[in-house]
């Protein structure tokens, strides 16, 4: 299987570009943080129903389009290209990972369906504590006769404002499973954190005796954690290399333009070296990225690894190209209406939300370690 | 890398397993890579091993069989070349990179039909062997500003000027030599042609250029009054530059596939060196050893795009800069890392260098002491250097990949 995206793929690719960049264009991006009326917007029926982007990664036999993780990249690189702000990571792609990883038959067809006619929103708790790997914070799982309470708090829990459901990682012994609560559960509560990122909804997510549903077998939560960590270092890795390659387009774009010492600042070698070397992480890090992508379609062995690799290395990039476009506006890129620093909001919390590329890089060492 | 069951995937899985077999059969079964050979014992090797690669069609793989070559597909070039590279034994002898790769592929570009019978069989035979002839004292960066020149005198070219950096010029028979042959025409391009020249000639003297790895597989040749055929021309005359970018454009497809081999190749000895002294603990070095792995796995999905772009058909161009930027950089960061794993023991290296080539990354096999890390460390600082300074390569990616706008320059 190539590395290349083929003719679909790349007809998929424009046709979601063109789509955000018409109704969710960069220009646009500060008018709410500005006192304007956002000039367009994106409802998520117009995702679902015209651009047909949710039910992507959903079997056809439970009306979605039978995508795969490809597929889901190729709209998730677009999404943080234009640092769109809604729901995709959390219901198209990661609801729709677990629901097919668990195996729950009643919960795919409750689900799946009304997830694809864009009818259904879903949040994931418990994703940043499994991508940091520190499933000891997860809430506590307390089950009698199959009917379970969870206990605990979940931080950074992104687009849970409007979720019909939230999906939940809880312990259960020492082990990990999936849980179903239903908005509006006895004790459960949201608190909405002013977040640094401006184009990422995150909340703390506090579990009290809530009543909770176990998706699929008691047995399956370790590989649907698994699965999960593995989708969601290759879609982040995505998000975070289209907000990276958008950086660098819209600091090409004013090297050009803008002239000093009558000439474009582009002809003088600082810039133009500071620019090849974005492009060289952005490249590096995309290739990754494609590789991880296919590693976990097939299951291969270094699935994981490749998925945290990809992770890293487009974490780093994105911080790299936002921190470097930023220079290469100069001033004008330091302004609060300037989209320059949504950019970097974005890279900051990318550095931290789903595992840091430092720690993931550690976690590759010491398994090629063990394996030497 | 392609999906069983395909039918054309079998062929390819049936025909690497033939490729190995060819290349273990006439290896000790405790053989560990050419790195391991002692330096006194390489050139026979080498010798012995391209004669075994020619006697089964495994030399010039990228000619047609017309030419002498195996006409083996794209796909075939590559199983031969990461065969080879996991084998750890040459694809061929020392000069084989100038004469079948560079020099035969754009002779069958640009040469003559003559040019091509003469000349082909000769450089697979080994009876010819060949160097490149294009950086000068003067000229490296700025090649076009070179100065060697040749005037027509009847029937001959006459070359008066000096080349440098010439690798294995001391083992070849001949050059291929990037001089000015006109003055005329807007630009300094202009005016370039590649003459195909005879080393053995009182015109000619090849000096050893020592570097400071002490090794010299370097050269300057001097031309004083040099002669060739006034038909020994690559393409046409006036054409050099553009044969140059071309010549100089035909490694590229298979390095793509060989090098990430390799240089992962040199991050599990750098891995295993760090276990030996007990340094993987150390946070310092682990973060390093961790950043290291995730750069030389990067390098190797950039490679596998290059690979699937190159087998689509699409020519390999400015994109290589990013290649060279990155696997040039990583070992130097590499050898770096390696030598603080070593600490003082850097100061007296024990034990030879590297052995073989081991350019741009060691040979396989290679011996893991603290004598062949100093050693690649040493050699790693031309890196950025050699086959375009990176400063440059950086140009060519702002200027050619982003588009963004040229230097104003005294010498246009």
């Amino acid at each position: 299987m190539t590395l290349l995206l083929d003719a679909d793929q790349r007809d998929l690719q424009t046709l979601v570009r063109s789509f955000l960049s018409k109704k969710w264009p960069t220009s646009s991006l500060m008018d709410e943080h500005m006192g304007r009326p956002p000039a367009t917007s994106v409802t998520w029926s117009e995702l679902a129903e015209d651009l047909d982007v949710v039910g992507l990664a959903v079997p056809e036999a439970f009306g979605g389009s039978d995508g795969t993780l490809t597929e889901l990249a190729v709209v998730a690189r677009e999404m943080g290209r234009a640092l769109y702000t809604g729901p995709y990571l959390s219901t198209a792609a990661l609801a729709v990972t677990s629901l097919m990883e668990s195996g729950d038959d009643a919960a795919m067809s409750a689900h799946l369906p009304r997830i694809a006619r864009g009818e259904l929103t879903i949040a994931l708790a418990g994703l940043h504590e499994v991508m940091e790997g520190t499933t000891s914070q997860l809430p506590v799982a307390t089950g009698l006769d199959g009917d379970w309470t969870l206990d605990g708090s979940t931080r950074f829990v992104m687009d849970v404002d409007g979720a019909e459901y939230i999906f939940v990682f809880g312990q259960v012994g020492a082990d990990v499973a999936l849980f179903q609560v239903a908005a509006g559960a006895h004790g459960l509560s949201t608190d909405a954190q002013d977040s640094l990122d401006l184009t990422r909804r995150l909340a703390t997510v506090g579990w009290a005796s809530t009543p909770a549903v176990m998706l699929g077998a008691p047995d399956r939560g370790h590989a649907i954690a698994r699965r999960v960590r593995m989708t969601a270092a290759v879609l982040v890795a995505s998000e975070d290399i289209g907000a990276a390659e958008q950086c660098l387009d819209m600091a090409v774009r004013y090297a050009k333009d803008r002239k000093q010492f009558g000439r474009p600042i582009g002809s003088f070698q600082s810039i133009k070296h500071r620019c090849a070397d974005m492009l060289l992480a952005i490249e590096a890090a995309k290739a990754a990225a494609a590789y991880a992508g296919r590693a976990v379609r097939q299951d291969a062995d270094d699935a994981e690894t490749a998925a945290l690799n990809a992770h890293a290395a487009c974490s780093d990039a994105l911080h790299l190209a936002a921190t470097s476009a930023g220079q290469v506006f100069g001033g004008i890129g330091y302004t609060w209406e300037h989209p320059m620093h949504l950019y970097l909001r974005r890279a900051v919390a990318s550095r931290f939300l789903f595992g840091t590329a430092p720690a993931h890089r550690d976690e590759v060492l010491q398994r090629h370690l063990d394996a030497l | 890398m392609t999906t069983r069951g395909a039918p054309e995937a079998d062929n390819l899985e049936q025909f690497r397993e033939k490729v190995r077999t060819i290349l273990m059969d006439r290896l000790p079964p405790s053989w560990e890579g050419i790195g391991r050979v002692p330096a006194d014992q390489q050139s026979t090797f080498r010798d012995a091993w391209r004669a075994h690669l020619h006697a089964h069609g495994l030399l010039a793989v990228q000619w047609p069989a017309a030419y002498g070559g195996s006409g083996m597909s794209p796909a075939e070039q590559v199983i031969v070349a990461e065969e080879c590279t996991r084998v750890g034994v040459p694809q061929g002898g020392l000069n084989d990179n100038f004469g079948i790769q560079m020099l035969g592929s754009t002779l069958l570009k640009f040469g003559t039909e003559d040019q091509k019978h003469q000349l082909l069989p000769a450089i697979l035979s080994g009876e010819q062997k060949w160097c490149q002839g294009f950086s000068e004292p003067d000229a490296g960066s700025d090649l076009a500003g070179l100065r060697t020149s040749a005037v027509l005198d009847g029937d001959e070219w006459v070359i008066e000027g000096q080349k440098i950096w010439t690798s294995y010029a001391h083992l070849a028979s001949h050059i291929f030599v990037l001089c000015r042959t006109s003055s005329t025409g807007p630009r300094k391009h202009d005016g370039l042609s590649i003459l195909l020249v005879e080393i053995d000639q009182p015109g000619i003297e090849v000096r050893p250029l020592k570097t400071m790895t002490g090794e010299a597989e370097f050269n300057e040749v001097f031309f004083t009054g040099a002669r060739c055929g006034k038909s020994e021309v690559l393409g046409e005359v006036g054409q050099g530059w553009t044969v140059a970018m071309t010549l100089l454009g035909f490694e590229r497809g298979e390095a793509a596939a060989t090098l990430p081999i390799r240089f992962r190749a040199d991050f599990d000895r750098l891995l295993l060196l760090a276990r030996e002294r007990g340094r993987t603990e150390d946070p310092d070095i682990r973060r390093r050893l961790a950043s290291c792995f995730g750069r030389v796995e990067e390098m190797r999905c950039l490679g596998q795009v290059a690979l699937d772009r190159w087998l689509e058909g699409a020519d390999i161009g400015p994109e290589s800069s990013l290649h060279k930027l990155l696997w040039s950089e990583w070992i130097q960061d590499a050898t770096e890392l390696a030598l603080d794993i070593l600490g003082t023991e850097s100061i007296t290296p024990q034990g030879e260098g590297l052995q073989g080539v081991s350019f741009p990354a060691s040979e396989a096999g290679s011996e893991n002491t603290s004598g062949t890390w100093v050693d690649y460390f040493m050699r790693a600082r031309a890196a950025t250097i050699y086959a375009g300074s990176n400063e440059i390569q950086r140009n060519i990616v702002a200027e050619r990949l982003l588009g963004l706008p040229r230097e104003a320059r005294t010498d246009r």
